[in-house]
Parts: structure tokens; sequence; C-alpha cells
């Protein structure tokens, strides 16, 4: 069973996805900035990484997924932004990315990206 | 044989009635052509000129037999014209005059009287006009674009303020899509009403800050809201702000330094305004890992300076111009930023204070603002 990562700011936004994937049957933690998705990776182990890109004063999701994969070289990624997403690309070119997300994005569309990971991997 | 020389004569004097009378045809032309002539000798004396030659120069004939210096004084030309006598050829040149004129001067080696070396003629055409609306055509194509590029800068600043403003709402759009769609599936499998009523009050809370998000925007694009209202002094607005910003220098454990020039005279200001400019200016170096604000003030001139610095991390290189666009994340060294509309404010403030805002992050570190606002011209001297 794959374990997810939800790393994201936004409280409110933070919390349905966790609850959503939770009520899905996946193991899920949560992080709000990229030091605090360090430390709940070091314990947690996730499989799949779901962050936002801007992650306020402490490091972005590139950042977060780049650390993670020094540890898990598995590890599916999945970044979501607010921002236009072409200069999100740019700065990940070197990155394995299964999918990129603008946001608003629904829950169904990451839930899809999610199935499509547990189905291939 | 007398028959002969007669009809001879008679020829002859025929061919100098019609010498004369193309002479005659010849001097009238000039001396009605309204165009400019001036003729110089082998010498470059002048020989002879036009009646309108005569009124541009305010010359009578006494000039003739001088040099061409004594009507107009200008060496290139008169370099010009030995190099067309010495080359045989012609040349063309601009001739600015005392009044503000403009003429094509046209030279032309002349050996009509036959001497050696030969004389220069020189036309001379007034070209003012025609120069003025070449001019006038320059400055509106200068002016068109420096339009353009002023349209263009507003596009771009609009961009980054589309840009930014986008993420922003995107933010709590997202969330409110994310939880109405948890909402929704909570409904169908009909769990605890109480948690659809959490549900439901994280998406009021987020429709309620994308409402606070726009109007932001608004007051921020509205055209006259900096622009100073009378005189103040920048030293108390600087200390004022202290209040302002008191607890959260507590919170975050940041000392602010003062280093302010008494003799500081009052200038024009909005008030509340540079109020504001000051709490950003600190909230950016607090927000980014600061740990010390310096906020100096000084005299230069007729300015007053008024720098904010901090030993935080500093920006990360190419970011920098990117400072003061709205909403975006000028990331400092360490991953530190805050994307919003501060900086953005403060120097749309600066500029509705007719002054000027700029920003260096050294190598070594830290972040240095640098403003200058202009001192009234009746402000005592230093």
């Amino acid at each position: 069973m794959h374990k997810i990562l939800i790393v994201e700011d936004e409280k409110n936004a933070r919390t349905a996805i966790t609850t959503f994937f939770k009520e899905c049957g996946y193991a899920v933690e949560s992080a709000a900035n990229a030091v605090e998705a360090v430390a709940v990776a070091g314990r947690f182990a996730p499989t799949i990484l779901i962050s936002d890109w801007m992650l306020g004063e402490q490091g972005d999701g590139i950042n977060v997924a780049r650390r993670l994969r020094q540890f898990n070289p598995q590890l599916a990624v999945i970044f979501v932004s607010g921002y236009s997403l072409d200069r999100l690309r740019q700065q990940c070119r070197d990155l394995p990315v299964t999918a990129f997300f603008e946001k608003p994005v629904s829950l169904i569309e990451l839930s899809s990206a999610v199935s499509h990971i547990a189905e291939t991997g | 044989m007398s028959k002969d020389l007669e009809s001879i004569n008679r020829e002859l004097q025929r061919q100098v009635e019609a010498l004369t009378q193309a002479n005659h045809a010849l001097n009238h032309l000039l001396k009605r052509t309204r165009t400019a002539v001036l003729f110089l000798d082998s010498r470059l004396n002048i020989q002879d000129f036009t009646p309108a030659l005569g009124e541009l120069f305010q010359v009578t004939r006494a000039v003739l037999s001088r040099p061409l210096r004594d009507i107009i004084a200008d060496p290139d030309l008169e370099s010009a014209v030995q190099k067309v006598q010495a080359g045989g050829t012609a040349e063309e040149q601009a001739l600015h005059t005392a009044d503000g004129r403009i003429y094509m001067v046209r030279m032309v080696a002349d050996d009509a009287a036959g001497g050696s070396p030969a004389g220069v003629l020189l036309t001379f055409t007034d070209i003012t006009r025609f120069m003025q609306a070449q001019e006038a055509s320059q400055q509106r194509l200068a002016l068109t674009k420096a339009e353009e590029k002023r349209q263009a800068e507003r596009l771009s600043s609009l961009g980054a303020l589309a840009a930014g403003m986008a993420h922003e709402i995107n933010n709590p759009l997202n969330a409110i899509l994310m939880n109405a769609e948890l909402g929704l599936m909570s409904l169908e499998k009909k769990v605890d009403p109480e948690r659809l009523v959490q549900i439901l009050h994280r998406i009021v809370d987020d429709a309620k800050r994308g409402g606070s998000i726009t109007r932001n925007v608004v007051q921020f694009a509205r055209a006259d809201n900096y622009v100073p209202q009378g005189l103040g002094d920048l030293n108390e607005i600087i200390l004022a702000s202290r209040k302002l910003v008191a607890s959260m220098l507590q919170r975050y454990d940041v000392k602010l330094n003062f280093q302010l020039e008494p003799e500081l005279p009052k200038l024009k200001l909005h008030q509340t305004a540079l109020e504001q400019a000051v709490v950003n200016l600190i909230n950016y170096a607090v927000k980014s890992g600061a740990s010390q604000v310096n906020i100096h003030t000084a005299r230069a001139g007729d300015q007053a300076l008024f720098t904010v610095s901090d030993d935080g991390p500093r920006i990360v290189p190419g970011e920098l111009g990117h400072v003061f666009d709205p909403f975006y994340t000028t990331r400092r060294e360490g991953g530190g930023g805050a994307a919003d509309l501060g900086l953005s404010l403060v120097h749309r403030i600066i500029s509705d204070h007719g002054g000027t805002i700029d920003v260096e992050s050294p190598a070594e570190g830290g972040v240095q603002f640098r403003i200058k606002l202009c001192l009234p011209a009746d402000s005592p001297h230093a």
C-alpha cells in the first residue's frame, strides 16, 4: 500500500486532501512546511509526495522532493502550484515528476494521478 | 571687300547686342532671384553676390573683394570652400546662422572667368523649416517610442500583478474546491453532520480570504492614494512606526536600531502611507530571517536619504529585479521569502512621493533598501 505525504502550507487545503486520501484507504501524513516535511518523511518513509511548490519561508516543494528522493529514489512526486506551471517545470527539469497540477485542483484529479501511480508501480 | 567688312561688322554688332541682352537677362535674373548666390574669385575673395544673399547676411556691395570670413565667419565652411577649390569638385554643407536659421550651402568650383585657380560659387538654400519639421517629427517619434516603452512597462507590471494575484486567489479557491468536493462526498456517505459543519466553515473562511485579497488589490491599484498631503517629519514617522511593529519584533526576536539625522528638514509627505512603507520594510526584513534591522536617515543636498538594512540572508541572485513585483516571492538564500503586496506598496508609496527606491543585496549577506525623497526647495541649507 502506498504511503502519501501531503505538504501544503494552506491549512484548509491540507486538511481536505489529508482527510480525502485517508478515506480512500491510504496511509497519509501531512506537513505545513519544508522543514516539517523532511522531519515527517524521516519516520514515515512515504512512497508518494504531493507537495505545493511555494511553502513560505523555509524552502519550497522542489527542495523537499530532492531531499526525499535522496532517501527514496523511487519516490513518486506530484506538484501542485498556484503559479503558472511553466516556471515550476523549468526549475525541476532534472527531477522526475509524475504530474503537475495548477490550483485550484480537484481532489478527483489528484486521486486519478495517485491511482495511476498505484497501478503502474 | 567693304561690303564683306560691313556684313561682318553687322554680324558682330548683332552678336554684341545678343550678348548684351543675354548679360542683361542674366543680371536681371540674378537680381530678381530669391536664391542667395555668392561668387568667390580665385583668391577666394567676394567677387559678386545676389541681392538675396545681401539681405541674408545684411551686407552691401562694400564687401566686394573682401575675404569670405568677413561676411560668414565659419571655419568649417571656409575649409570646405578651400577643398572645393583645390579639388575642382562640389560639396554640400549645412550652415547654422546666429539668428537660428539653417542653410544648405552648395559649393562648386567655378572657372567661368578662366582664372587659375578656379573661383567658387556658393548657393544658400534656406532649409530651416525642413529641419524644424524633421526635428519635430523625430521628437514625435521619440515620444511615441517613450510612450510605447511606458505601455510595455505598464503591461509587464500588469502581467506581474495578474500572475501574483492569480496565485493569491488560487490558494483560497483551491481550498474551497477541495472542501466542497469533500463536503459532497461526506453528504453521500451520510457522515457525522458536525464534520460537514467544519467543512462548510473552512469554505466560508477561504471565500472571505479571497474577498479580502481582491479588496487589497483594488486598494493597491487606486491612483491617488499616497500623494503627499503636507509637510511632515520623516524621523518622527520612523519612530512612530516602532509601535506598529513592536509585537512582531518581540515574537521573532529581532532588534531595531536607529541612526537618524536630527537636522533633517521637514518634507512633503503622506503620513500614514509613509508609516505603512516603514512597517512593510521592517516586516520584510523580519520575515526574511533577519536578527537586526537598521534604519538610517541623512541629508544629501536637496534630498533626504532613508535606508533600511538587515542582516538576513542575501536575496538569491537573479531575483533582485523582482523584489518590487506584486505577489512575487523573491527568494532569499536559505529559502525565505514572502509573496504579498508589501514591497510593491512601498515602491508605489515612494513613487507617489516623487522619490526613488533601490535595493542591494551584497554577496556577504543582508539586504539594503535605499530611499531618496526630495526636500522642499525652501528647506534651510545643510
